[in-house]
């Protein structure tokens, strides 16, 4: 290699003839791009004699001794040594350190050879970051990463994800992957409305659409390394078990400064419209009930024909929003010196209209080499969000209301204002004046980063100390002003602020040695960790402002209420890791860590979480040389390893007071029930993986098999409700936590890596493809304990049992309607069954109602009568498989890139539409599909009543005239509970998605050099472009939910992502 | 040089790592800061006290709509139009239904768990007894209202123990008699732990003992057949006697004072919910007006009672009707304006500032009822009085501190001494059709007198008088249902034959004769009033006095479809 470089050199060194002098001058380059590089070390060798090149890359420097050897040094770049000779002017190349190029990935505490990684983590690259219109970076990950699901919870702007690595492990809110941000935990300040002080406002559920990583600028980002199984995790032990997704940030390189623009500009909107009645179709539906005697007649409706469509309100809440992002960042430095700094602005409109999100974020990351055995790197952002958020999903969401809200009410009255309707005791608030007049605002701050000292006492051996910091602020601001809508008055406003801080620091130091003995290579780390958080909040609230001008509630005239809280956690930690390599071939690792955390009793403080993994590089063995030529690469790994989980909050081993006035003076309620025992959840995970590479790694091949599972797991025991636990969390006694479950979750992931053309034109394409079983081993308590989900309020739509996935929906399973008399005295005796015998269509179950499967009875066995026996598993949220493909396409300048990803196998409940076809209310709009609802018909139309009775009162004159229908009869009582959870709602949320299509266009150098530029690059971007799918709902892809813990992929007005048109451009100069 | 350079290094290697491990487990140890913990809570008398105020309101808070809807608009007091409570077509899954019984075991669990809690606390032994006898008073109103309205239920004595025995998902329903059983016992140990006069708007022994005549007298029927347990009577009879012989306390003398902000700790009240008025946090406050005030009744926009009302059936009782002329109305009975607003009314308690408010104006007057519903809404022609507290000012001036949306300190109060007056006259009369009893007279007497000035005390008295009279009034306090219960554990038929008697339905047209009538005073009825000549009659039968049980906790404890067991309480459990 030395002897190529040598004759390069003399092919390029000019050929001077001049005599010996003392002066040389000269210019380095780059092999890679001829540019110049400043910051190269030159040293006349064997002396002290030296200088470095300047900002073009010329140097000069006097020789001090006969026959002198330049020797040239810079990071990243191998060393080279020049023979001077007689020359006074050299032009020196130097070429990079292919050993420093071989890929390096960030592992817990360190880096590491990707070749010497032993457990399973998957990468994701600045590539598919920048390739997909993203605001927050959990987005980022869907379908690129194998292992990982990740579902938005919402498509409301810099909206959260529901990140799943390997299944749902746990069933507590802390189910999301620990994000690390160049060493530094991301601080979340909670995900829910509520611990922002939004209280309600967003749902009750423990997730909200706010997301804590929507204040990291993605673009800042240079890669996301995901560590998925436990040997890999297992370093971050107590907090590694849900995965750990490790993020690095730009740094600088040494050189003149490069300065990059980066901007974005984009169209989105909703596609999908539902299929609701519009007035003419609601006109006859009305008419239809005042026929069967259920509704009085009204004089609006009687004619439709005279009736236009009415007001959509569909299209009245959905716009086109505009999107745009800025972000110029410079970067450079010396050889001993570098930075990269970036500033960024974002802002979004939300396709729901009055929603928004924008961001502005500044980082500066510096690396300087103080000593030769001292390095120093500091990096410090500062991001602040501002978001105007709407509750799009749940009952009080502004989807259902604009959904239920009939279309005879106009978005706005003659005077412009809007209107709003009470028919009968229903007030539907007019859906645009609820998105616009009411605010809930948030605003984030957050200063982050870093400062670390790397020591170098000893060849090889390195300490690092650092200390990572994260200061963060909020302010939740919720205001509701004066209304006088005529039907709808609100004559006194009310303010609420909140403001949040929290300050989070961590400390740690950590040994590595590198070391190896002919061709045995190891490393050794060994370190200490200690971090702490402390939060407080104070809030304000009052009503009565005189107006609503300025929106503070000290402006209030009523009586404030003001509250304040503060708290704090923190963990302490030792670790190590032992890594050994045999001559590329045989490789292993071992770590340990002890944890001891804040958040448990004195009893079980600290917990240990030891892992091991092996692999084996066959295709560095000697035999397989033969093979090499096909399989260029193979490596088989096994692990397995322990980590914990001990995300659920402080002081659950004892019993909290809180605060509760009453009408006799200020009252302390013992808020839960303690369990002192309370204990780390522990999970272990066993991990084979199978690397290949063929064709000279054109064809990458990377397969996983895990299976974990999760011990003890931390959570509210779950207990019927005369233990006094349900009801408002304010009022009942909160049902202890401790470690009450397993789940098990094993899986497969397949991520094949090629490219099948090479070229002028060329074609890469990476598919990863997981499959995850996930079950529900054990829970404490009684053979009959369960995990319960609630749709709302207080309907159960999903039970968890022993033995199966979790958040299986939950509920009667349909067999169709009663298509007369004799159907309903020959089937399974519903619970509005007249004992005797008397059918009232307004009290007792009716032609046309849902008839419900007999599966059950007190025996075990169908008993003839419908009950809650015969409830069961209706569905599974849990999909079998996802995927993801990203094909890349590239022609001389043009690059095309097409990313699909889909889910398959997962079941959605369609919540928001069971309560568009209930049809047991005059006063909310339905979708047009319950025309084919049940309709009843005289057996006997000639049949004469002398009473004056009709027909549809006579049950045995009544009949089904469309039998094969499955919607049931429109009853505005609906006795028989028509829309009970059922599996009417349960709908297959598979999907196919475009997620990104996205064509660029870089100009050629040499063009662009004429205009002082390096890089110019223009693409356009349209995400998810068409989605298939068989779900009737606006969009398949749905998280968990909002409103209650323990549900996922329940429908309830989700706010639907958006289509999103997007045109770029990238300047660097 | 290295070597030295070495030695520093390990030395602040060291230091560090010791800093780290030294001090360790004090830096982890982080119990609630910023409140009190059970450790270093109850230390003293005071906050004793304060440690059972909040069984007075919040865990109550979501049995408000219950206490609505199962006590009257089930019974035919309250109109709801599409209410299942209306038309006898609840669910196990009803909303309403399950947040109540929600409400009703929290107390159970709350009280539990503070009265153990109290028996270590630091305070004098009189405040410890007092705050206990608090806690098993409610627990016993608790189970009263449980038993009463689900049947059997499981007994939770304590609920640390189901929880550290694991038994709380194999708990079998115990048979309505044990339960009577147990509350009696929790009861008689409340009184003898309660003191004889505690502060304004507490639980004294008489609150407790109050009770207990209550259930004896329900109990009483129970698994008979036309009569009466006589021993049950007697207790009945002899506990009410003793509270109101002794308890010192006395009836208010003008009937719509009791449910004034001003008078929220009323001697009158023996057990109370009382409220305070704050959003923050959820649950200490009252918000019963939302229900059932007129829309633009308050400042808050969080009014939406308009379309129901006191029932036709009600204002029967009364002896008022809707479709005659406010101007010709005569009311006997002080309580009908303190209970229904009905057109001519005007009330001074309410909008005080706008010098009291008048129904019909606010109806039809377009400026005067700015925001309200703008016509008559309710199909009843009337709406509620009761559980309103007004707008902001009138709360302000009640209590000194403001309303807000779904928010009000307005106390409610669930036992009164002259439900007591009546429960002993009923207790004397007992298995006979009437009683000449001069004390049983007297209670009587004094009941009715307050309401109805002209109401000369009888000879004697009959159960169908005062039957009627703790309807009047009691009328929309939450009661009324709790009667027919009692009334069906010995004659359901009579029960039955009442409820499907009702007027529970809705009147006709009444909108467009009280505009006429407000517009130029002429008020003729025409073919369009009317009460609704097709009435739906509930589809009532014996089990209809037993509410479904609600179903969720079916998934975690089959044994509740079983047939409850027999329990010796007495053995079983013990305070």
């Amino acid at each position: 290699m030395k002897n190529v470089m040598m004759l390069c050199l003399a092919l390029i060194m000019s050929l001077s003839l001049l005599a010996q002098q003392s002066r040389v001058t000269g210019s380095v380059t780059d092999s890679k791009d001829n540019s110049s590089m400043i910051g190269v070390n030159i040293m006349e060798k064997g002396t002290l004699n030296g200088t470095v090149t300047d900002i073009n890359g010329s140097f000069s420097l006097t020789m001090t001794t006969q026959n002198p050897v330049l020797v040239l040094s810079s990071i990243g770049y191998q060393t080279l040594e020049v023979i001077v000779d007689n020359r006074s002017i050299l032009n020196i190349v130097m070429e990079e350190d292919s050993e420093l190029l071989e890929e390096v990935v960030v592992v817990g505490y360190g880096t590491m050879r990707k070749s010497d990684l032993s457990g399973a983590s998957v990468s994701v690259g600045e590539d598919a970051i920048k390739g997909s219109v993203i605001t927050n970076l959990d987005q980022a990950l869907q379908g690129r990463a194998s292992g990982v699901t990740a579902v938005m919870t919402s498509g409301a702007p810099g909206s959260s994800s529901s990140i799943r690595v390997r299944g749902q492990a746990t069933i507590n809110a802390g189910a999301e992957p620990l994000y690390v941000v160049d060493g530094v935990i991301v601080q979340g300040g909670g995900s829910s409305g509520a611990s922002f002080g939004l209280g309600d406002a967003l749902g009750n559920g423990s997730v909200s659409t706010i997301s804590p990583l929507s204040t990291i600028n993605p673009a800042d980002i240079v890669s996301m390394e995901i560590l998925k199984d436990a040997s890999a995790t297992a370093i971050y032990g107590a907090q590694g078990s849900n995965g750990v997704v490790l993020i690095t940030t730009k740094r600088g390189r040494a050189g003149e400064a490069k300065f990059t623009y980066d901007g974005m500009t984009a169209v989105q909107r909703q596609t999908k419209r539902l299929d609701m009645m519009n007035l003419r179709q609601f006109a006859s539906y009305y008419n239809d009930m005042v026929s069967t005697g259920q509704l009085e007649e009204s004089p609006y409706y009687a004619d439709p024909s005279l009736l236009g469509v009415g007001t959509n309100w569909q299209d009245a809440i959905f716009r086109s929003a505009l999107q745009h992002q800025h972000q110029i960042s410079a970067q450079g430095g010396t050889d001993k010196v570098q930075y990269y700094v970036s500033a960024s602005y974002m802002d979004q409109e939300g396709t729901l209209i009055g929603s928004e999100f924008s961001r502005y974020s500044f980082r500066a990351n510096l690396d300087a080499e103080l000593k030769k055995w001292l390095k120093m790197g500091v990096s410090a952002t500062y991001s602040a969000t501002n978001e105007d958020l709407k509750l799009a999903d749940s009952d009080e969401g502004i989807i259902n209301y604009s959904l239920q809200t009939i279309p005879d009410i106009p978005i706005y009255d003659i005077d412009g204002n809007y209107a709003t309707i009470v028919r009968e005791g229903y007030t539907n608030p007019n859906p645009i004046a609820l998105a616009m007049l009411d605010d809930i605002l948030l605003g984030r701050q957050k200063l982050t980063g870093n400062i670390f000292f790397d020591v170098t006492p000893l060849e090889n051996l390195t300490w690092r100390t650092e200390l990572g910091y994260d200061i963060s602020s909020s302010k939740a601001d919720r205001y509701k002003p004066m209304v006088d809508l005529g039907a709808w008055k609100r004559s006194s406003n009310e303010s609420g602020i909140q403001k949040n801080s929290s300050t989070y620091w961590q400390f740690k130091n950590y040994l590595t040695y590198n070391g190896n003995m002919d061709d045995h290579y190891f490393t050794a780390m060994v370190g200490h960790e200690v971090w702490e958080s402390r939060y407080d909040f104070t809030s304000i609230f009052n009503t009565g402002l005189p107006s609503d001008e300025v929106h503070n509630p000290a402006l209030g005239t009523g009586t404030p209420t003001i509250n304040s809280g503060f708290g704090s956690a923190s963990m302490v930690s030792v670790f190590t890791r032992l890594t050994y390599n045999y001559a590329d071939r045989y490789l292993g690792t071992y770590t340990y860590r002890r944890d001891g955390s804040s958040n448990f009793g004195p009893e079980n403080r600290w917990a240990g979480f030891h892992s091991f993994a092996a692999s084996w590089r066959f295709s560095n063995e000697t035999f397989f040389e033969p093979l090499l030529g096909m399989v260029s690469n193979g490596k088989l790994r096994i692990g397995w390893g322990q980590t914990g989980n001990s995300n659920i909050g402080g002081y659950l081993w004892g019993t909290r007071m809180t605060r509760m006035p009453s009408g006799l003076g200020m009252g302390y309620r013992p808020s839960n029930i303690p369990n002192t025992a309370i204990k780390w959840e522990s999970q272990e995970q066993w991990n084979v993986g199978l690397d290949l590479g063929f064709f000279r790694d054109r064809v990458n091949l990377v397969l996983d098999w895990y299976k974990k599972e999760s011990n003890d797991m931390l959570m509210p025991l779950q207990l019927p409700s005369y233990m006094g636990t349900s009801g408002n969390a304010s009022s009942a006694l909160a049902a202890p936590w401790g470690n009450y479950g397993n789940i098990e979750n094993t899986g497969l992931e397949i991520a094949l890596n090629t490219r099948p053309i090479e070229g002028n034109f060329s074609w890469d394409s990476d598919f990863q493809i997981s499959f995850n079983r996930n079950k529900l081993k054990g829970l404490a308590g009684t053979a009959n304990a369960q995990i319960v989900g609630y749709g709302q309020w207080t309907d159960v739509v999903s039970v968890s049992t022993v033995g199966e996935p979790l958040y299986n929906f939950y509920g009667y399973v349909t067999d169709g309607v009663y298509q007369d008399l004799e159907d309903l005295q020959n089937s399974p005796k519903p619970a509005k069954y007249p004992a005797d015998g008397v059918f009232n269509r307004a009290n007792t179950v009716w032609v046309g109602d849902v008839k419900y499967k007999d599966i059950s009875g007190p025996e075990g066995v169908p008993d003839g009568i419908i009950d809650d026996y015969d409830k069961t598993n209706i569905g599974s949220p849990m999909p079998k498989f996802t995927f993801g493909w990203t094909n890349t396409f590239r022609y001389k300048n043009f690059d095309l890139s097409v990313f699909i990803n889909g889910s398959y196998g997962n079941k959605v409940f369609n919540y928001l539409g069971m309560k568009l076809t209930h049809m047991n209310s005059a006063w909310t709009n339905q979708l047009n599909t319950v025309a084919d609802r049940a309709i009843l018909a005289p057996v006997d139309p000639d049949k004469v009543y002398p009473d004056g009775a009709n027909w549809y009162d006579d049950v045995t004159n009544v009949r089904v005239v469309n039998p094969g229908t499955s919607i049931p009869r429109a009853s505005i009582q609906d006795p028989n509970d028509n829309d009970r959870i059922s599996d009417r709602y349960i709908e297959d949320g598979s999907y196919i998605r475009f997620k990104n299509i996205a064509v660029g266009y870089t100009f050629p150098p040499e063009t662009i050099t004429n205009w002082g530029l390096q890089n110019l690059r223009v693409y356009a971007n349209i995400q998810n472009l068409w989605t298939i799918t068989r779900y009737s709902g606006y969009d398949p892809e749905i998280g968990a939910s909002t409103a209650s813990q323990n549900v996922f992929g329940l429908d309830n007005g989700r706010y639907p992502s958006p289509t999103v048109f997007s045109l770029g451009l990238n300047i660097s100069f | 040089m290295k070597l030295k350079r070495m030695q520093y290094l390990m030395l602040v290697v060291a230091f560090a790592f010791g800093i780290g491990i030294a001090s360790c487990e004090d830096f982890l140890d982080r119990p609630t800061e910023d409140n009190y913990n059970e450790a270093n809570f109850y230390q003293n008398d005071e906050q004793c006290v304060q440690g059972v105020n909040y069984l007075y309101n919040s865990p109550w808070y979501d049995f408000q709509r219950g206490f609505i809807k199962v006590g009257e608009v089930l019974s035919g007091n309250y109109y709801m139009g599409n209410s299942p409570y209306l038309t006898f077509t609840v669910n196990g899954t009803d909303e309403d239904l399950v947040n109540m019984s929600y409400s009703l075991w929290a107390v159970n669990g709350h009280a539990n768990t503070v009265y153990n809690r109290l028996k270590t606390a630091k305070a004098s032994q009189a405040t410890i007894d007092a705050c206990m006898g608090e806690c098993l008073t409610w627990k016993a109103m608790a189970y009263f209202y449980l038993v009463r309205s689900f049947g059997a239920v499981p007994i939770i004595h304590d609920n640390t123990e189901e929880l550290t025995a694991g038994t709380y998902n194999a708990k079998f329903k115990v048979a309505v008699p044990d339960v009577y059983d147990y509350i009696i016992m929790t009861l008689e140990k409340a009184m003898e732990l309660l003191p004889e006069k505690a502060a304004a708007g507490r639980i004294d022994r008489y609150s407790a003992e109050g009770l207990l005549a209550k259930v004896y007298l329900t109990k009483s029927g129970y698994g008979q057949s036309g009569s009466r347990d006589q021993s049950d009577l007697d207790n009945a009879a002899l506990h009410a006697k003793n509270v109101i012989d002794n308890s010192g306390r006395s009836l208010l003398e003008n009937y719509a004072d009791i449910f004034r902000l001003e008078n929220n700790k009323n001697e009158e009240s023996l057990l109370a919910w009382h409220w305070y008025p704050t959003r923050d946090p959820w649950t200490a406050q009252n918000t019963l007006q939302s229900d059932l005030g007129m829309k633009g009744f308050s400042e808050y926009g969080d009014t939406w009672g308009e379309w129901g009302g006191p029932s036709v059936d009600l204002q029967d009782a009364f002896g008022v009707d809707a479709l005659r002329s406010p101007a010709g109305r005569y009311d006997t009975d002080a309580r009908r304006k303190a209970t229904m607003m009905m057109p001519g009314d005007k009330y001074e308690y309410f909008w005080q500032d706008k010098g009291g408010f008048d129904y019909m104006k606010f109806l039809y007057d377009p400026e005067y009822g700015a925001g309200g519903p703008g016509q008559m809404a309710s199909p009843t022609g009337a709406n509620s009085v009761k559980h309103l507290y007004g707008n902001a000012f009138d709360h302000e001036k009640g209590l000194g501190i403001s309303a807000g949306n779904m928010v009000s300190g307005l106390s409610t109060h669930i036992l009164r001494l002259s439900d007591v007056y009546l429960i002993y006259a009923e207790a004397k009369i007992g298995n006979n059709a009437s009683t000449a009893d001069a004390s049983a007279i007297d209670a009587f007497h004094a009941v009715r007198s307050r309401a109805v000035s002209t109401y000369e005390r009888p000879a004697s008295i009959t159960w169908e008088e005062v039957w009627k009279e703790r309807r009047l009034e009691l009328a929309c306090e939450g009661d009324r249902w709790y009667d027919f219960v009692r009334l069906s554990y010995y004659n359901p038929q009579r029960a039955i034959n009442e409820l499907k008697a009702q007027r529970r339905d809705e009147y006709w047209g009444l909108d467009d004769l009280y505009k006429r009538y407000f517009e130029d005073g002429t008020f003729t009825l025409t073919e369009d009033q009317g009460y609704n000549e097709n009435p739906q009659i509930p589809n009532v039968t014996a089990s209809s006095f037993t509410l479904p049980f609600p179903t969720e906790d079916v998934v975690f404890n089959p044994n509740l479809m079983e047939d409850p067991v027999r329990v010796d309480v007495r053995d079983e459990f013990s305070y």
